[in-house]
């Protein structure tokens, strides 16, 4: 399908991002290398292998199993080898080994959003996309929006902001709140820390202020005053 | 709390402070067959024991029933010989088999009506029964011991008031003189008479509850009309009222040092809020006070479950959630599936607004009821098909005939504990019980004892201990044996006959890729409601006019049954080892539970709760930084709340980390007052023995959200 994307975790009962009680959907892509980031598993658009050194016991069950040959006593996955069929997270008995990232469908998300839907309604709770950059899928995002919009959850988008404005236009009749998250207002500081330029993230940030009112939530109400 | 209830609660925690009981003995054995000379025995008793008035305390009386050989209050079971047989014969200790032992029996007086009419209203029911049956020599001596046991306690009053005339004309002081002027007068006037102000409503409950001393029940209600009337017109402060309060739970606290080397408090409860006869919630001002009044004792008795009804608002439940977070005595628990529950069990709705939580997790109906327990093992129905009858249970082609053999195997176990239950019921008949039948409406009318038929309701509870075992194990064989066809059951059975010895890696690919309970996972969850839907349709199988109520659920006393029953059991599919305990009641499991709290909360509402009204405890132990902040605080609140409306039954939390406990553990010394809760009961962490400590540190942490 067209418009489904690899997420790589569905965290449920988050008091933290967002009003009430949440769901947070973490899709896996991201176009900027932020040196602080906390989950650089979210970086790239594909699926990953990832690999705990301090829960492995060395039994070598996954290196003998991989069918790339992709393992080796290193125990790191040789990514050029690698296809991501999650055979090794599979034999692993310790937990060492995790396969990050699933493709999936607007449709296979909400149902795991509409499991919390008792807790939102309580409490003004709703669902949260973040990632990685989950504006980095429009496709999926728009369609995953409208159907919450359907079934009337709240709506929010955590985003860096480096992306065109149109998917802003186009996500906002289904969005509740921008959690918009500006890293930094000096331009040479942003490119240095986060690989990226300031420049469309601050214009875009402008932009939304003006045409989509009552909305914006800016993570650091320093900026508040763009 | 002011500085008098403070003393007096440190005093309470340093050890016992009631005065050593008189003894006496029974003069001829042929006196316990006879109601008249077991209510002169009583009254001797009653009598004989010390008139003991303290210059600090507002209101008076400390003494217990336990040197007298007579049959006394039924709950604690003084002079109960045959009850006490029966129950010995299959109790924790000595149960004869891995299946079951019998828990206790608890009751609750009503209040209300003690206050309202007094003791004197008691009475002149007896006298008309006694009317009633003038042509049966028989029921009129139970009727006349009644009577006679009812007097007595006027009788010890009335010493009382005597005393503080005594002490109030040796005293000089203008103050003290009026303070055992004050006592006298109570004395003079409760049990025997309506009590008409607060604090003799307080003195009369505090005496009654020295007769029967378990749970205070609708304590919110039946004192509201004093509090509400005396408070407006200004006749009583809140904070006077707190005090009396106060002093009463820290009594109540005392009654139980004696009696049990587990530092635990599960026999004094009391429920606040619920649905009131007429459909309205009884939640009021006096609810709240009651609640902050046990947040701020270091006490751990009694326990306050708070009743919700669908008309809770979100103020009150934010309101307990945040005394909850330092108190652990207060739990939730929901009216709405329970009070139908009573009413398909036979109760009816205005009998069933009024119950009150009792004991642990245990519900009664104040004035009405008597129901035994049975803790019984429910891992037993599988694992005695599995190992004892392997050949017909590998034969099952299809996870339904599978389920099937489970579901007669259960049925087997269920109806042979009704049977043993016949006999347990026919022992304690034999015992005559004058006075807590005295105080129980229909014993009167009847002229029956308390033991033998009297109240209005009385049966059984089945407390099924393992759901979340048994539902786990039923997923593993569903999913590795029918549907994936990873495993013969055969080499299941094998492996668990070994205790996964050598079979590591079966047991991590089950461990790791099994679909368990707790993870609002519908492929377990729907298994967990099978199993409660295969147990409530025995009922109409387990009719007998003994059991005239029975009653299911799952909740876990102060005798462990989820370790002691257990211990007792051989590994089984979950993943669990041999002799390894159960989850208790109806929780999280030990680190199975991995999908969220909200997930979690919702696994545990899935169950039919009408059909499973029983005795039910749900136990979630969360980081206290997830609750650091005003925000926080209300989003735990209001996931609480979905909990409720979804139909959870009870709910109770320690706000708590596995390293802060594991720290308890190495350096007891430094947390001598960490309060945790265990279930229907909580206590002080390192006063615990080790396998309770160990149930309590597995339990699943939640840490983020």
């Amino acid at each position: 399908m067209h418009n489904e994307a690899i997420v790589f975790d569905i965290q449920r009962s988050s008091f933290v991002d967002g009003p009430g009680i949440r769901t947070v959907v973490f899709v896996k892509g991201c176009n900027m290398r932020c040196v602080w980031c906390h989950n650089p598993e979210s970086w790239e658009r594909e699926p990953q292998i990832l690999y705990y050194e301090n829960r492995c016991i060395r039994c070598m069950k996954c290196v003998e199993a991989c069918p790339y040959g992709a393992l080796n006593e290193s125990l790191y996955p040789d990514n050029a080898l690698c296809k991501r069929c999650g055979i090794c997270v599979t034999v692993c008995p310790s937990d060492a080994r995790k396969l990050c990232g699933e493709k999936m469908s607007p449709q296979s998300v909400l149902d795991i959003i509409l499991k919390d839907k008792a807790f939102y309604d309580v409490s003004g709770g709703g669902a949260t996309f973040s990632g990685g950059e989950c504006m980095l899928e429009p496709r999926f995002l728009l369609e995953v929006l409208r159907l919450c919009k359907q079934h009337n959850i709240h709506t929010a988008i955590d985003t860096a902001g480096h992306v065109p404005y149109e998917y802003f236009e186009a996500v906002d009749p289904y969005t509740d709140l921008f959690l918009y998250d500006i890293k930094c207002l000096d331009p040479e500081l942003h490119k240095k820390f986060t690989g990226k330029d300031n420049h469309l993230i601050l214009e875009n940030y402008i932009k939304i202020q003006k045409k989509i009112t009552g909305k914006t939530y800016c993570a650091d109400s320093r900026h508040s005053s763009l | 709390m002011n500085k008098r209830i403070k003393n007096m609660a440190e005093k309470a925690l340093a050890g016992d402070s009631f005065p050593e009981p008189v003894p006496v003995v029974i003069k001829d054995k042929s006196d316990l067959e006879d109601p008249i000379r077991i209510a002169e025995g009583l009254r001797d008793y009653l009598l004989k024991q010390p008139i003991d008035i303290r210059s600090n305390e507002l209101i008076v009386d400390r003494y217990r029933f336990n040197k007298c050989e007579y049959p006394s209050d039924y709950y604690k079971r003084a002079g109960h010989i045959n009850t006490n047989k029966a129950w010995s014969a299959c109790c924790h200790a000595s149960a004869p088999n891995d299946l079951y032992y019998w828990g206790w029996t608890h009751l609750s007086l009503d209040y209300g009506l003690i206050l309202s009419q007094g003791l004197k209203k008691y009475i002149e029911n007896i006298e008309k029964s006694q009317v009633e049956h003038r042509n049966n020599p028989q029921k009129n001596r139970l009727l006349e011991g009644m009577k006679i046991s009812l007097k007595a306690i006027q009788e010890r009053s009335l010493k009382y008031a005597d005393k503080g005339m005594e002490l109030a004309a040796k005293t000089k002081s203008n103050d003290e003189k009026n303070h055992y002027q004050t006592i006298a007068s109570h004395c003079r006037k409760v049990p025997m008479y309506p009590a008409e102000t607060f604090h003799e409503a307080i003195q009369s409950v505090w005496t009654m509850f020295l007769i029967n001393p378990d749970s205070l029940g609708r304590i919110d209600q039946y004192l509201y009309p004093y509090f509400r009337n005396e408070t407006k017109q200004g006749t009583l402060s809140e904070e006077h009222a707190l005090e009396l309060l106060q002093e009463l739970f820290v009594k109540v606290f005392e009654t139980q040092v004696d009696n049990l080397a587990l530092p635990i408090s599960g026999h004094n409860h009391l429920v606040v809020g619920g649905y009131l006869a007429d459909g309205s919630d009884g939640y009021n001002p006096l609810s709240a006070l009651i609640m902050e009044a046990i947040a701020d004792l270091p006490t751990y008795r009694p326990q306050v479950s708070f009743r919700y009804t669908s008309k809770t608002t979100p103020e009150t439940i934010l309101y307990i959630t945040k005394l909850n977070k330092r108190c652990p005595n207060i739990v939730f628990v929901n009216d709405e599936p329970r009070i139908p529950g009573m009413v398909k069990g036979g109760i009816s709705y205005e009998d069933a607004t009024e119950y009150t939580v009792i004991g642990c997790n245990e519900w009664a109906i104040c004035g009405k009821s008597k129901f035994d327990l049975a803790h019984i093992n429910l891992v037993h129905s599988l694992t005695n098909l599995l190992f004892n009858k392997k050949e017909k249970a590998c034969s099952a082609r299809t996870y339904d005939e599978f389920y099937a053999m489970y579901e007669e195997s259960l049925r087997r176990d269920i109806l042979s504990i009704a049977d043993d239950y016949i006999a347990y019921y026919k022992e304690q008949a034999k015992d005559i019980n004058v006075l807590t039948s005295a105080l129980i409406e229909d014993c009167v009318k009847k002229a029956e004892s308390y033991t033998n038929g009297g109240p209005k309701y009385h049966g059984l509870s089945f407390s099924f201990n393992g759901l979340s075992n048994v539902a786990d194990s039923l997923s593993v064989i569903k999913q590795f044996v029918f549907e994936e066809k990873e495993l013969k059951l055969n080499e299941l059975i094998n492996v668990l006959e070994k205790d996964w010895r050598d079979s590591e890696s079966i047991r991590n690919n089950i461990l790791k890729n099994a679909r368990f309970f707790g993870n609002d996972d519908d492929y377990v969850d729907s298994l967990a409601e099978d199993i409660v839907n295969s147990i409530f349709d025995t009922r109409e199988k387990i009719s007998h006019p003994y059991l005239k109520n029975a009653f299911f659920g799952s909740f876990v006393g102060a005798t462990q049954p989820n370790i002691t029953l257990g211990k007792k059991t051989p590994a089984t599919p979950d993943g669990r080892m041999n002799g390894e305990g159960f989850t208790m009641g109806v929780s999280q499991s030990f680190g199975k539970d991995k999908t969220g709290m909200t997930a979690l909360l919702k696994s545990i509402s899935k169950l039919d709760y009408s059909k499973f009204c029983g005795y039910i405890v749900s136990n979630l132990k969360m980081d206290p930084k997830m609750v650091d902040s005003d925000e926080k605080m209300q989003r735990v609140a209001q996931m609480f709340h979905a909990f409720l409306k979804l139909g959870g039954m009870q709910l109770q939390i320690n706000y708590i980390s596995t390293d802060e406990l594991r720290e308890a553990q190495k350096h007891p010394e430094r947390y001598k007052n960490l309060m945790v809760r265990v279930t229907g009961y909580s206590g002080f962490f390192t006063a615990f023995d080790k396998d309770l400590q160990e149930d309590i540190i597995r339990r699943t942490e939640y840490k983020h959200a």
